[in-house]
């Protein structure tokens, strides 16, 4: 029994360790004691002001939209929310767990396996509660004071929360392996990949065209609301009896049945639990310490060796290469040039089917050139790291003896293409649904290349500004918090807003002399911003440095 | 009659007073360790004097408002519009002569020599037809009086100037201090317009500003055109400049809001954007930072919306309409210059923190005075409220958020005071004050985004100087040979390590100081040094991936810094850890590399074919490099920096985590490439192989060179190359434990 104890005892101080070793200084209080209380009323702060606003959001809803706040409400809330949250730690725990180069070194210390597997599962919950706090909290805090719930919706708020957070950490983790080796399978396989996507790019296109048929045309907003709301609650209620687990925990706050839903959800937390340790723990090791390994490549065909090229087209074509063997990179150029387009669809179905005057071509113009110009701007912010990321790459292009202008607009080229393909892909989209005239969409496009190019340049003006190549070069591709991302997808955002407002401003001042302020200013845009990338290039380039 | 004998007792006057500020024009006064020239401040004085004598003269309506275009008049059309057009030089020649004496420019004075003397003169002719503009009559009522005196002090303070000029007996240049003046006063003109001259020309002519006509347009395109305008031709002029130009502008914002108003309890300048009017005037004349702020945060928004939504559509020639626009704009942009112009100080967060309390106080003084002075009984039965300070009482703003009616009607604060029942309606009130600190704070965020965007521009433009700078120097060092050839001929065949020094952005600390180094074709040259001595660094700026702090380093005669591109085509850079696009195959990274190079293909294909053979990688050139080991990454590293076949190799540690193998593989390129006259300059901890291939050594020890020398010479001396290494080790971990514990 003391051998046990011991054993126990020591096994949860190398827990704590690792856990120390891995977010210490996430954990770890900075600052003085002001500070720390400052920080601390700034985030109480915050979580009352979210709760204020979800508060106001299912007020107006319920007593504005005639949106019932009931039982079944509750449930599906929930449990949309608990499936994005399972789907993010499913796919996250692929890299977190598994693919993360710490664990070259977390796995050669003295401690268990498990205990390592552990320590990232403890990291999981840590990072869904600090997430949940500032979201599923205030929502269910704010949920029980718009439905004036009694007592026990509040005292148990807190649990639920607490478990609520639990339950996707292991839902996720118990997928993890089957992603991980999925994930390389694919990746091994690029024929399959491609067909993969192509057909799940498909059933989702269809499936979304099947949802908006359902839409009766013209749309008449306040017409189809009733039947709307039906649809929606029919919906909830069919999820109300199917998710038992989210029943239950709805079923608990609001007082029913205390006992016996209390022992359903434990004894459901206890089965994911058990099937995430008894599982997927044994796999643990075997498929963290496979991604370690070296991988033998196959040959690439050979390229016959030609001749020297510009040094534009050398970087291009290196980018290009890099792009096309990077699965991540080449996702997410694929996810813009072909999902944007879906998101497209469905706004111009929606817009198409509303019965408008001039007005509303108007907004039907400028609402496509904000969200086409904030969707790309989402994908332009990888330009804010273009040349960080390179990491200890980034000593080649220092290195190299040449202008850095063709360097920078090689790589920027990459994003730029993808921006345009993107755009074609919408326009074509566009074209099928969209009730503009020929001559609107070929303005409006101009109008989107050339504030999605201008955002990009922008964006790259951020990293040759503010370069974060040490950061990249020690903590990689896990370097997750540069200011500069944040910073560009913020400016792309407005400048997304500004060129929809002003779109529609100039437009309602007058169709032709609208247009053609609308072209010139974005042109100037994209004029202005080429000149200070190239200024910002010739004077800070050669003061980055590793 | 009366005119002229003020006329030449005003001449009279100013004679005197110019022989008498003569005769003082040298003493001067000291008062609590201030020292006042005589002369300035007695002409000071009596500009003050002229400002509080003029000022209230303003404060009253003129007659001549009434005339509505040139049809109906007291006079016929050409006397109508001399008069207008005499009185708008006088309004201009008062607000100089106000300002002239606080400033020591030539611009006012010029002017009121060789132009303000004219309308002068012409004012006293045309008195009495200018006394029928005010009174409409010409009989010495008091305000005929002060207007007198006004023009008693102004004649005396022109004439005083002429005849200062006339004694200086400085003509030289007459033309261009006359072009001077008038530009000076061409300046000022359209600040300056009594603005009912509009509307006694043209009468109600034109669109009225509001919902976006083209008139309203025009005016919101100005409110930014003209503080850019202002800015531009202000910003490199000197702080006196500046200051007269702010106060010149503030001056006209303040005599406008005076001109032409009934002197009554509703004329209070309590509206937000007339208080600021009044305010600004002050703020610039006595630097009073606290209400600046003020202005900045709380009037410069209000000021924004009344631009863009303004409550009033009177056609533009009108009083009511310019007087609006003016003031506005005033308020508007009279703040931002000020920060703009840097006699203000950037705000920082702490003074919105204070600007919120003393706009509490005047939102409560506003509302006080609506529900006082609404509720007087001459003004209770009006249709119209009589004041609607900050938009308090009346329903202007309600009226765009009509579902918040209720809001205001229903939630009023009653109380007697006196004989008048105050109104105040408490929750309306609390709401516009709240919502105004929200745009308080969001006017902050947009200052800081455009004070952000300025400082960017400002550093970009300061680097840019700098760069262009450089170039030209380097062009004039040059003397006339192209930019292709090096910087210091003879230093070819070298490298040339001139004190060197590297401090890191944020670090006191020097990583290296004072290096001094020469390294000559053939040799293969050694630089060791213990950890973080400073060995990475000093060959990261010899390769051009580092800046250089001090000092200058020069390959073959290029300064790195200076000529970096035809420097670095020199160099083959072996990186410590081995920097590759490991998604790149070993062909595709050495072709690239080859490519950035400009390496023609038939040299491109024997080299790597050459190395590879050497390195025993052909058959994995097609494989990616992330397949392969460490050694092997090494070898690509190797290959791709000769493929140019460098004057200069570099290698930092090239030989760490290598087998005996590779390590001997290596070596012999080392040596080979040195004895084709190359230089070879490597970093090792590995002193044993850098005793054997090195011709010469050097030793760095925490920044600093402790030693070069052949290797021949140390073993000369019976010493080796590990013994003096860490002897210097030793010796530099020593002096870091003294200053670490004499910190």
């Amino acid at each position: 029994m003391s051998n046990f104890l011991t054993n126990f005892k020591n096994s949860l101080l190398r827990l704590k360790y690792l856990l120390l070793l891995q977010i210490g200084e996430k954990l770890r209080p900075s600052g003085s004691f002001k500070k720390r209380i400052f920080t601390f009323f700034l985030k109480l702060l915050a979580f009352i002001a979210v709760t204020a606003v979800i508060f106001g959001v299912l007020y107006i809803m319920s007593s504005l939209f005639y949106f019932k706040l009931n039982s079944a409400t509750f449930t599906s809330i929930i449990l949309l929310i608990q499936v994005f949250d399972a789907f993010s730690v499913a796919t996250s725990s692929s890299n977190v767990l598994f693919g993360k180069k710490e664990n070259s070194m977390l796995l050669v210390y003295p401690c268990k396996h498990s205990e390592v597997f552990i320590s990232k599962i403890l990291i999981f919950i840590y990072n869904e509660i600090t997430k949940s706090a500032f979201f599923l909290l205030p929502l269910l805090l704010a949920y029980g004071i718009v439905i004036k719930a009694t007592a026990v919706y509040f005292i148990f708020l807190i649990p639920c929360w607490f478990l609520l957070c639990l339950f996707p950490v292991f839902i996720g983790t118990s997928f993890s392996v089957i992603i991980t080796n999925t994930s390389k399978f694919l990746k091994r396989h690029l024929i399959i990949r491609a067909a993969l996507l192509i057909v799940v790019l498909t059933a989702v296109f269809f499936f979304v065209d099947y949802v908006l048929s359902l839409i009766p045309r013209p749309i008449r907003i306040i017409a189809i609301y009733g039947k709307f709301m039906e649809t929606v609650e029919h919906v909830f209620a069919t999820a109300y009896t199917y998710s038992l687990y989210y029943r239950c925990l709805g079923n608990l706050m609001f007082g029913e049945s205390i006992l016996l839903n209390s022992l359903i959800l434990l004894g459901a937390l206890v089965a994911v639990m058990a099937i995430c340790f008894m599982a997927i723990m044994p796999f643990f090791f075997k498929t963290a310490s496979s991604s370690a390994e070296s991988s033998s490549s196959k040959k690439r065909k050979v390229s016959k060796t030609g001749k020297s090229k510009g040094l534009f087209a050398t970087f291009l074509d290196k980018e290009f290469k890099l792009l096309f063997r990077s699965s991540d990179n080449l996702n997410s150029a694929i996810s813009v040039i072909l999902v944007y387009p879906i998101l497209i669809y469905v706004l111009n179905f929606i817009l198409s089917a509303i019965n408008t005057s001039q007005l509303g071509s108007f907004m039907a113009v400028s609402f496509n050139v904000m969200i086409i110009t904030s969707l790309l701007s989402v994908y332009n912010s990888n330009a804010s790291t273009a040349l960080s990321q390179e990491g200890e790459g980034f000593a080649l292009l220092k290195m190299a003896p040449s202008n850095t202008i063709p360097v920078c607009y090689a790589k920027m080229t990459v994003i730029a293409i993808v921006n345009v393909l993107a755009v074609i892909t919408s326009t074509l989209v566009l074209v099928y649904i969209s009730n503009l005239t020929t001559i609107d969409l070929v303005l409006m496009v101009a109008t989107i290349l050339c504030v999605s190019l201008g955002t990009l340049m922008w964006n790259f003006t951020f990293d040759v500004f503010n370069p974060k190549v040490k950061e990249y070069i020690v903590k990689g591709d896990s370097y997750t918090d540069n200011p500069n991302v944040s910073k560009s997808v913020f400016t792309g955002f407005i400048i997304s807003i500004f060129a929809g407002v002003i779109s529609l401003l100039l437009l309602f001042d007058g169709y032709i002399s609208g247009w053609i302020r609308v072209i010139l200013l974005a042109v100037a845009f994209l004029v202005i911003r080429i000149y200070l990338l190239n200024s910002y290039l010739k004077a800070y380039f050669n003061d980055m440095q590793i | 009659m009366f005119q002229y004998i003020m006329l030449f007792s005003s001449i009279i006057l100013a004679l005197i007073l110019t022989f008498a500020l003569n005769a003082v024009k040298e003493k001067s006064l000291t008062i609590k360790n201030k020292t006042f020239n005589v002369k300035n401040s007695i002409l000071q004085i009596i500009s003050v004097a002229l400002f509080f004598i003029y000022i209230p003269h303003l404060f009253n309506y003129e007659v001549i408002t009434n005339q509505l275009g040139l049809e109906v008049g007291m006079f016929d059309k050409n006397t109508t519009i001399f008069l207008v057009v005499l009185r708008w030089l006088l309004y201009l020649t008062n607000a100089i002569l106000i300002v002239m004496p606080f400033f020591n420019k030539k611009g006012p004075v010029y002017y009121s020599v060789f132009f303000a003397p004219i309308f002068i003169v012409l004012n006293w002719i045309f008195f009495d037809k200018l006394s029928l503009t005010i009174t409409g009559s010409t009989e010495l009522s008091k305000q005929i009086i002060i207007y007198a005196i006004v023009m008693v002090i102004n004649s005396v303070i022109v004439f005083n100037k002429v005849f200062d000029f006339i004694f200086e007996k400085d003509y030289s240049k007459i033309h261009k201090k006359v072009l001077h003046g008038l530009a000076y006063g061409l300046f000022y003109l359209m600040a300056f317009m009594p603005i009912n001259s509009l509307q006694i020309l043209f009468g109600s002519y034109g669109q009225g500003a509001k919902n976006f006509t083209v008139i309203h347009r025009i005016y919101i395109y100005l409110s930014f055109i003209i503080p850019f305008i202002l800015y531009f031709l202000f910003r490199n002029k000197s702080m006196s400049d500046r200051r007269h130009l702010l106060i010149m502008l503030s001056l006209s914002g303040f005599m406008q809001f005076f001109f032409n108003r009934t002197p009554t309890i509703t004329s209070m300048p309590l509206h937000l954007c007339n208080t600021a009017i009044i305010i600004m005037f002050f703020v610039y004349v006595f630097k009073a930072e606290s209400a600046f702020y003020f202005t900045y945060f709380v009037n410069v928004p209000g000021a924004f919306f009344a631009i863009i939504m303004p409550n009033g559509d009177a056609p533009f020639t009108t009083f009511n309409s310019l007087l609006y626009w003016y003031n506005h704009w005033y308020a508007f942009f009279l703040p931002l210059l000020g920060v703009a112009l840097k006699l203000f100080k950037r705000p920082s967060f702490n003074m919105i923190k204070k600007a919120i309390p003393a706009f509490g106080v005047y939102v409560i003084l506003a509302a006080l005075l609506n529900g006082y002075i609404n509720n007087l009984p001459q003004y209770v039965n009006s249709k119209d409220p009589a004041v609607d300070y900050f938009f308090l009482y009346d329903n202007f703003l309600i009226n765009m958020l009509p579902w918040a009616y209720p809001l205001k009607r229903d939630f009023i604060l009653s109380f007697p005071l006196g004989e008048v029942t105050v109104k105040i309606f408490w929750l309306y009130v609390l709401l516009v004050f709240i919502v105004f600190i929200g745009f308080m704070f969001i006017t902050w965020g947009i200052y800081q985004i455009f004070f952000n965007l300025a400082d960017g521009h400002k550093a970009l433009f300061k680097k840019k100087t700098i760069v262009n700078d450089e170039m030209h120097k380097l062009i004039v060092e040059l003397n006339g040979r192209p930019l292709s050839e090096p910087l210091h001929p003879e230093g070819v065949d070298m490298i040339k390590i001139k004190n060197f020094s590297k401090r890191y952005d944020g670090s006191d600390r020097y990583a290296v100081k004072n290096l001094n180094l020469e390294i000559h074709g053939g040799e293969v040259f050694g630089f060791i040094g213990h950890n973080g001595a400073g060995k990475s660094t000093t060959i990261k700026s010899l390769v051009g991936v580092q800046t250089i702090t001090e000092g200058s380093i020069e390959i073959e005669g290029y300064d790195i810094s200076r000529q970096p591109l035809e420097a670095k085509l020199n160099i083959g850079f072996v990186s410590d850890n081995h920097a590759v696009y490991e998604q790149l195959t070993g062909r595709e990274y050495v072709e690239y590399i080859a490519d950035l190079y400009k390496v023609k293909k038939e040299d491109k294909e024997k080299t790597l074919l050459y190395y590879s053979d050497m390195f025993g990688l052909t058959n994995f050139l097609d494989c990616e490099i992330k397949s392969y080991s460490h050694g092997m990454k090494q070898k690509i590293s190797v290959i791709s920096s000769l493929i140019h076949n460098p004057k200069v190799w570099v290698l930092d540690e090239p030989f760490t985590g290598l087998d005996p193998t590779s390590t001997y593989q290596i070596k012999e390129c080392m040596r080979e490439h040195a004895k084709k006259g190359n230089i070879v300059f490597f970093s090792s901890h590995v002193i044993e192989v850098v005793e054997k291939m090195c011709d010469r050594v050097a030793i760095i020890c925490a920044g600093e060179l402790c030693l070069t020398d052949t290797v021949e010479n140390i073993k000369n001396k019976n010493l080796s190359v590990e013994e003096l290494y860490l002897k210097f080790s030793n010796y530099a971990n020593a002096k870091a434990v003294n200053e670490n514990s004499s910190k």
